[in-house]
């Protein structure tokens, strides 16, 4: 178990890289400590298995250092970085039976074959495959033969970081959730470095105790669930992460206030320095659905659709030209009726080109 | 209940005709001719399971089947593994795959009797290319015109290049269709190139390997017509 450390990582397919968009990774900086659940998220081609390969070191980067404990493994192959990795399609080898395919990574090594034993014994227990160890593995089901190749990865006690590409991709969604909680509950159990990769944001924020969202080769924010929830500094996480996202909705900013169709907007705090004045760039205001509330007072809108999913309702309404989202429990306003919206204060940020521009308060009381 | 529609039958009557014609009809005056004897002018003679017995019988035609079975077995065991090889040492992708394709390909898209044909003048021993270069220029004699062993090793050298093509392209079947993924696996688990072809390469190589076999013990069967003729 290690700590990983990413120092200015850049990668690029193309042989001469010129410009910023030939990289599919652009300038990585990144800490990942040691026994830590990590989820890597992000949209498809951002970027994440290519990051995953390149610490793993399938992948050579064409710039930067990968260090494990401060140790440089740059220019190691995979086999002596002690790493493992899970494919997003289960790799098993078929002719051999789930005993030996667990052995398997043990046996390469010269592992003693008492200790073999031993070992492959404890994480086929682990993972409640113990009455399937004599069976051949070309007939698991996709499930099993994914619970076959994390405890290849497993097996060994060596291993400085576990790696998962996307594993629930061919699981039956009702097997999904249980191989999920059981993933969770071997990172309690053996207390190793995992990173996760997912472009399902449900599977990131249960799996996950920091999350890492990246977005066109960058990492945008880095933070538990409940942080990217409530404060996500990028209007693509408050975008990406929730369903419904973060309402974003243009506005101008005079004299420190931001205007929205004409109404004073009320921030969480401060806006924060633009280059020249406070409203240079493209400023926005993101405010998620669940902190909008409908009240006698405040932004007047329309209300276009409604949406009972259950347990809360989403509302589309609009502001002149711009729909926003609001999510009410209980009874939701009629279509096409006139009202108010009211915007938390606290959960109401200004965000200037994508990138958040407003000062949190510290709480008072 | 669905209804069952007979006259569609009549659908594949033209195929069955066609069929008839060119296969079924023949092969059964084959069989026909196999109970008959005749001195010629087109009369015959009912003769029963004599041929059979006498062919049954016959120490030339054991002789010739433990031939036939004793080359089948040499190439086999001379393509397979060549082949494998072959197929391993193959690029999987780039430029050059289309290119070693039809190379590989080109051998077996010649007629088999145009491969015997050509082959027989290519090793006559004084005016064949080969047997000119092997008698003349390297000084080895060489005739497989009247010596057994440069006849059996001209039969399986033509077979090996006529037919080693086939092997490569099944093997370089099975091996492209192996996702990235295993490999990836395969090497973050330490596995030595060896386990790799072993766990990973030769399993996938199997579900079509089988066909070479399949087409050597059919190389015996078409043979046994030719000696009772």
């Amino acid at each position: 178990m290690a700590r990983i450390t990413l120092s200015q990582l850049r990668h690029s397919y193309l042989p001469n890289p010129k410009g910023p968009d030939d990289y599919v990774l652009k300038d990585i900086d990144l800490d990942w400590h040691d026994g830590g659940a990590y989820a890597l998220l992000g949209p498809s081609g951002c970027g994440k298995s290519t990051l995953l390969n390149i610490i793993s070191g399938l992948l050579a980067p064409s710039e930067g250092r990968i260090l494990f404990d401060g140790k440089d493994v740059t220019d190691l192959p995979p086999e002596q970085r002690n790493i493992a990795q899970v494919f997003q399609f289960p790799v098993i080898y078929d002719t051999m039976t789930v005993y030996n395919n667990l052995a398997f990574p043990l046996r390469n090594r010269g592992v003693d074959e008492a200790v073999v034993k031993d070992r492959v014994t404890k994480i086929a227990e682990m993972l409640d495959v113990t009455e399937m160890l004599q069976k051949p593995a070309a007939g698991l089901s996709p499930d099993n033969k994914q619970k076959i190749s994390m405890g290849r990865g497993l097996v060994r006690d060596d291993v400085n970081v576990v790696m998962f590409d996307e594993p629930l991709t061919v699981i039956d969604p009702h097997l999904k959730w249980t191989l999920r909680s059981k993933l969770k509950e071997l990172h309690q159990k053996v207390r190793a470095t995992m990173i996760y990769v997912t472009h399902d944001q449900t599977e990131a924020l249960t799996f996950a105790d920091q999350v890492v969202v990246m977005e066109d080769g960058q990492i945008v924010q880095i933070g538990t669930p409940v942080e990217l929830f409530e404060r996500p500094t990028h209007t693509f996480v408050g975008h990406f992460i929730g369903s419904p996202g973060m309402n974003i909705l243009p506005c101008n900013v005079q004299n420190g206030q931001a205007l929205f169709e004409g109404h004073t907007v009320v921030l969480e705090g401060p806006i924060e320095a633009g280059t020249v004045d406070q409203g240079a760039g493209l400023t926005q205001i993101g405010i998620r659905p669940e902190f909008i509330t409908f009240g006698a007072t405040g932004v007047p809108a329309t209300v276009r659709k409604v949406a009972d999913i259950g347990r809360h309702s989403v509302v589309d309404t609009v502001v002149g030209e711009t729909l926003i989202k609001v999510i009410v429990e209980g009874a939701a306003p009629v279509q096409g009726a006139a009202t108010h919206l009211r915007f938390d204060p606290s959960k109401t940020r200004l965000y200037r080109d994508g990138w958040i521009a407003t000062q949190a308060l510290e709480a008072a009381e | 209940m669905k209804k069952t529609y007979q006259k569609a039958w009549f659908l594949v009557l033209p195929v069955l005709l066609l069929v008839a014609f060119n296969a079924l009809i023949p092969m059964m005056t084959v069989v026909n001719y196999s109970v008959q004897e005749t001195f010629g002018n087109n009369l015959f003679f009912w003769e029963g399971l004599g041929w059979f017995e006498k062919l049954l019988n016959s120490d030339r035609f054991h002789a010739a089947l433990g031939r036939q079975f004793m080359f089948t077995g040499l190439i086999l065991v001379i393509e397979v593994p060549l082949g494998i090889a072959i197929a391993l040492a193959m690029p999987r992708q780039g430029i050059w795959v289309p290119f070693f394709l039809v190379t590989m390909a080109l051998p077996m898209l010649i007629p088999w009797n145009v491969v015997g044909a050509m082959w027989n003048i290519f090793t006559l021993p004084d005016i064949g290319l080969l047997g000119y270069f092997m008698n003349h220029t390297l000084g080895i004699d060489y005739n497989m015109t009247q010596d057994p062993f440069a006849a059996w090793a001209t039969i399986i050298t033509m077979d090996v290049w006529h037919w080693t093509s086939l092997v490569v392209l099944l093997s370089y079947a099975g091996l492209v269709s192996i996702p990235d993924a295993y490999y990836q696996a395969a090497k973050i688990d330490g596995a030595s190139k060896w386990a790799v072809f072993r766990y990973i390469q030769l399993p996938k190589m199997k579900q079509v390997l089988p066909s070479p076999f399949c087409c050597g013990s059919w190389t015996v069967l078409i043979s046994i017509p030719r000696y009772s003729s």
